[in-house]
């Protein structure tokens, strides 16, 4: 039975089968980027998130989204001073805690502080708008926050006054909680504790300093009904099994650890994990081709249970939209993915043909880019539909499928620059991609291709008759080739010429002459390539 | 016609370092030494409130362009997608002969140069190094413990062991970064300052120079005296010597390597990769520690490394798309 993203989430951070692996792109300010807001405003406004998130799903279709991610909210709240950027999420820069100050002296962090209640607001609107995908709450993690708090006095501070250290991280898992009861009680499904600075310590300090705070807070969240993650950014391999142990739900990474590693740690201590599409060099600067092949790389490393596909942290905030949707397609349509394999296994031999005057012949070519009409059921009614029409034009369309499981395959639907499987192509030009087109729009389609070759065919017979030599020469010539003009109801025009511009044009080399000239038209509409263009000259020559 | 094709890159010195190392200081006295005889770039994305840094490299007094950048983030170097706009445009203004990077001190060095790869900058720039400031003072105390801190000595080429005034480094510490990164040159400066520095600005910036001292291993670097008479005091001049056209990639991949493999890639490739370094992830959840500089190749297995495979590849004929490619080829998934 179809799941909704919901239960798809929830079963898969239960480590339960799923009908399809979870996609979650991380949409922070990326969402600013799509509903056209800068990054500042975005994330000062309920309004703007939530017709960010809208976007993002409609654009995405996830199974699971984030209302919020910036993790300043709450030392915003607790008077840390920001930096803001129109492209990206806000900096800290002041601690108000710095040199190891006393804790009694932040304010009190309350539901109505700083940017809470937008956040508040905005999660509440989402769960509204979108019951059937999982909302995710985004906290800031207690030993990021404590970092915010007091800088980069912490690591020292780990040394020197363990107590203080200890003492900090208490007080900023006391607000983790606090973020993550509001957002539950706003509709939240997965409270995210975001927590990317842990990856600068190493096993023993997270046990000595992070285990106790971070253990309490996943089994508050549970207690709450809600789904805990624990999120990790950087080289945080070190940790991995630590961060297990504290009993978190889902585990999310970020490129910097292999996913395989993660795959067999989770899988030991039964517990799921979600990661690592690489942020910067594949979806924000790769194509959506690169995108989708990592994505499959991910989803083959770490198998169809307990997994949720994901970037590895906030997209950035340019990131081409057309590369998440690849991904959204590939997690969507179970073929993608077998054309996506299928084109690795063959891309590295492929010739590129050169099918610029494809589709030149007497008749019309209609061509099938397939996985495979045996086995692809969407590849298979599209050769069916072709296969159905053909007669209706008695002998002048030929149809052919090009499978992609072969090289030849391939090469065409490179060629051709087919993306999508299946596409139809008429004479060369993609006409239909992914959607089996109703049978009288497919014969529409296929008419106007054999009208437009008959135009051209017309239009190439257009020729006109040249008469070389001096008006006396040709006086009696140029008036009998009217009269059979005439009587043989054509349309074709006659030019007269000098001797001395025949001999230059037509090398004649006596008048009077008669020369037919036959205009062909090489191209109407496009702009052909030098390439094709020197082979036209050269015809002439 | 592109302008890409007829301007040579310049260097893009990346300077990490924990936070109160004294990175500031370092450029400070590279200023000193270099900044009047050429034009020099900074780029700080160090977010300190009130300016602190670029107000103290102001206050020099020696000339050089600025930009510095709120990646919005300390945390991810994947937030960096509009600095990379800004640093092309900044080079286009300003068109620098050098530029170094200076990193807030939590950055992760091969995300930032790895943002760097993309076509928009690599036309004008290759990375021509990472130097690391070591804080010798709390380095026992705390710094070797900070991941970040760790693996900014692991992927440096040079390890500049600061404030050995006030901490004079034991053979323990020595010994540590040797362990973390053997193919790194170490040298011991005070406030940023320390004798050889004009010379390791030659051998960084000037890659020709370098080209032409049919050097082994980098660690093996022998300078020419500085009390030559023809170079003295005027070692580093304006476009003193000529800029290949240099290209650099910095590959991070979860697949696994073998050194066979590896050894492959290296022959195949030799001919137009001059420096190839950094870490290999390989069988059985071993790790390689990969230097290569033109011929020769050093492989060997090191406990000190975790995560995905990170290598930095240099050299005439690399393209970050094309050689990434080809080096991927040969790993397999985990």
């Amino acid at each position: 039975m179809m799941m909704n993203g919901k239960e798809r989430i929830r079963k898969a951070f239960k480590v339960q089968a799923v009908d399809r692996i979870p996609w979650i792109p991380f949409v922070g300010v990326h969402g600013a980027f799509l509903a056209g807001y800068k990054a500042d405003e975005y994330l000062q406004s309920a309004d703007f998130l939530v017709n960010g998130i809208n976007k993002a799903v409609e654009a995405y279709q996830p199974d699971g989204i984030p209302v919020c991610f910036d993790l300043q909210i709450e030392a915003e709240a607790l008077g840390c001073q920001l930096a803001w950027s129109p492209d990206n999420p806000p900096a800290v820069i002041s601690h108000p805690l710095a040199g190891g100050k006393s804790l009694d002296i932040l304010p009190k962090f309350e539901k109505s502080s700083g940017r809470i209640p937008l956040v508040i607001e905005a999660t509440k609107r989402t769960r509204a708008a979108h019951p059937d995908i999982a909302i995710y709450g985004l906290i800031t993690g207690p030993f990021t926050l404590a970092l915010h708090l007091l800088g980069t006095d912490i690591f020292m501070m780990m040394f020197e006054n363990p107590d203080y250290t200890n003492e900090l991280l208490a007080y900023t898992v006391e607000i983790s909680r606090q973020m993550a009861g509001w957002y539950l009680e706003a509709g939240c499904d997965v409270i995210a504790v975001v927590d990317p600075m842990t990856s600068q310590i190493g096993p023993d300090h997270f046990e000595q300093f992070i285990h106790e705070p971070i253990s309490s807070l996943y089994k508050y969240i549970r207690e709450n009904g809600g789904l805990s993650s624990f999120f990790v950014c950087g080289h945080a391999q070190q940790n991995i099994e630590v961060m297990c142990k504290t009993g978190p739900d889902n585990v999310s990474i970020d490129e910097n650890i292999p996913l395989d590693y993660v795959r067999d740690i989770c899988k030991r201590y039964g517990i799921s994990f979600g990661g690592n599409l690489q942020l910067t060099l594949v979806l924000l600067m790769g194509t959506a081709e690169d995108c989708q092949k990592h994505a499959l790389e991910c989803i083959d490393t770490a198998g169809e249970t307990g997994f949720i596909l994901a970037p590895g942290c906030d997209l950035p905030m340019t990131t081409p939209v057309e590369n998440i949707q690849a991904i959204t397609t590939l997690v969507h349509d179970p073929y993608q993915r077998d054309v996506v394999r299928a084109l690795e296994k063959t891309a590295e031999e492929m010739p590129i043909l050169d099918l610029a005057e494809y589709g030149r012949t007497e008749k019309v070519i209609v061509d099938i880019i397939t996985l495979d009409s045996e086995s692809c059921a969407p590849c298979q009614y599209m050769v069916e539909a072709v296969r159905e029409v053909t007669p209706h034009f008695e002998g002048l369309v030929e149809w052919r499928e090009h499978s992609i499981k072969n090289l030849d395959g391939v090469t065409f639907m490179s060629s051709l620059f087919v993306k999508n499987i299946p596409t139809i192509c008429i004479d060369g030009k993609i006409s239909f991609v992914s959607q089996i087109p109703p049978k009288q729009e497919l014969i529409r389609a296929v008419q106007k291709r054999i009208n437009e070759k008959l135009k051209l065919k017309i239009r190439e017979k257009h020729g006109k008759i040249v008469l070389a030599g001096t008006r006396e020469e040709l006086k009696e010539i140029y008036d009998k080739a009217k009269i059979a003009i005439l009587e043989l109801g054509a349309h074709i025009e006659i030019e007269t010429i000098s001797g001395e511009e025949a001999r230059r044009l037509y090398g004649i080399s006596q008048t009077p002459a008669w020369i037919n000239v036959r205009n062909r038209i090489k191209s109407e509409g496009t702009e052909p390539s030098i390439e094709v263009m020197r082979e036209w000259i050269k015809a002439l020559l | 016609m592109d302008q890409s094709t007829t301007v040579k890159k310049i260097p893009l010195i990346l300077v990490t370092g924990f936070l109160g190392s004294g990175k500031t200081s370092l450029l400070k006295q590279i200023l000193k030494e270099i900044g009047s005889s050429r034009k020099i770039a900074i780029v700080q994305n160090e977010f300190a409130p009130g300016r602190v840094d670029s107000v103290e490299l102001q206050a020099s007094g020696v000339p050089f362009d600025l930009l510095e950048i709120n990646n919005g983030s300390v945390f991810c170097a994947c937030l960096l997608d509009d600095f990379i706009s800004r640093l092309a445009e900044f080079i286009r203004t300003y068109q620098p002969e050098a530029i170094f990077l200076e990193a807030t001190g939590l950055a992760d060095p091969v995300s930032l140069a790895q943002v760097m790869q993309t076509p928009e900058v690599t036309k004008y720039i290759f990375l021509g190094g990472v130097w690391t400031v070591v804080d010798c003072l709390n380095f026992d105390k705390s710094h070797q413990y900070i991941q970040r801190v760790r693996h900014q000595i692991q992927i440096a080429d040079i390890i500049l062991l600061n404030k050995t005034d006030l901490a004079p480094p034991e053979d323990k510490l020595i010994n540590q970064l040797l362990e973390w990164n053997p193919f790194a040159q170490q040298f011991r400066t005070q406030d940023g300052l320390f004798e050889e520095l004009n010379n390791v600005l030659l051998n960084s910036l000037d890659l020709q120079y370098l080209l032409s001292q049919k050097l082994s291993l980098h660690r093996e670097v022998v300078f020419p005296a500085k009390s030559e008479p023809e170079t003295e005091g005027s070692l580093l001049k304006p476009f003193s010597l000529p800029r290949p056209d240099i290209g650099s990639c910095v590959i991070r991949s979860q697949k696994i390597f073998t050194e066979q493999s590896i050894r492959q890639f290296h022959s195949e490739n030799k001919g137009y990769i001059y420096r190839m370094k950094g870490y290999v992830r390989s069988t059985e959840g071993k790790y390689l520690l990969i230097q290569s500089v033109f011929d020769h190749l050093e492989i060997n297995y090191t406990d000190h490394w975790s995560g995905p495979t990170e290598l930095i590849l240099m050299g005439p004929g690399v393209q970050p798309g094309a050689i990434t490619r080809e080096f991927l080829k040969s790993g397999k998934n985990g």
